[in-house]
């Protein structure tokens, strides 16, 4: 089994690399994704979207116009399935 | 089917975007040092002020710390959203990180101490002033030395 079949959402690197962002703190903000993962605000919010779909990240947005601001949290189900991914990434190397 | 080289590489962005809550921050502003002296400052001075026998020191000792409870409230509001990716103290830290939160947790008990002995014998200005004194330094040392451990942890994930 291929590591895609493991998991296609997460299999996407920007996807893979914003779960792992999430894994160290308990809510990442937009802003800070864009700067990580130094890609568009369009494509974060389109890659973040297809994580939400998958019911692996929560989003929080709060505030309205100029102040607003969104940010993101895993959920359990988005936190097993990247340590899954994980796991089968470490044991593919024999780790 | 992706080669070893590719699965290392891919291990080790993910250990770089683990570590990125903890090693990529703004820098502090200047007001924090001074101001995290003041309210350790303020704060052994209000508790020193309850244990006193004279009624309107109490209250003010009260309105004090209940003010200096809401302030951290404020601060640690302000932080999340300056930082954009508070650290989670729960999960797993990069070791550097989690050796020097090791040492901030043990200076925090010894400051704890310092200020518990000098509130039991010494008047309100004394525990102010010692107050002001450990809760500078302590966070002065733990500015830099985080600063040290979050270099070292991008040098190793480079």
């Amino acid at each position: 089994m291929s590591l895609a079949d493991l998991d296609a959402v997460i299999h996407a690197p920007k996807r893979l690399a914003a779960m792992a962002v999430l894994t160290g703190s308990d809510h990442v903000a937009f802003r800070f994704l864009v700067d990580h993962l130094d890609i568009t605000e369009s494509d974060l919010s389109k890659q973040m979207s297809a994580l939400e779909a998958a019911g692996y990240v929560k989003v929080h947005k709060s505030g309205r116009g100029r102040g607003s601001s969104t940010s993101y949290s895993l959920t359990s189900t988005g936190r097993s399935a990247y340590r899954r991914y994980r796991t089968a990434l470490q044991e593919l190397l024999g780790d | 089917m992706e080669s070893d080289d590719e699965i290392r590489a891919q291990l080790r962005t993910l250990e770089r975007a683990e570590a990125a809550p903890y090693t990529d921050f703004r820098p502090t502003p200047r007001w924090f040092l001074p101001a995290a002296a003041l309210w350790g400052g303020a704060l052994a001075a209000f508790v020193r002020l309850s244990r006193s026998d004279s009624r309107p020191a109490e209250i003010v000792a009260v309105v004090g710390i209940i003010g200096l409870a809401a302030l951290i409230g404020a601060y640690v509001g302000w932080y999340q959203r300056y930082h954009g990716a508070t650290p989670s103290l729960l999960r797993r830290k990069p070791p550097e990180i989690r050796r020097v939160m090791a040492f901030y947790v043990v200076g925090a008990v010894v400051v704890l101490a310092v200020n518990a002995l000098t509130v039991a014998v010494a008047p309100w200005w004394v525990c102010a002033g010692v107050g002001f004194v450990t809760a500078g330094a302590g966070l002065w040392w733990y500015e830099r030395a985080y600063a040290a451990a979050a270099a070292a942890t991008k040098e190793r994930l480079a």
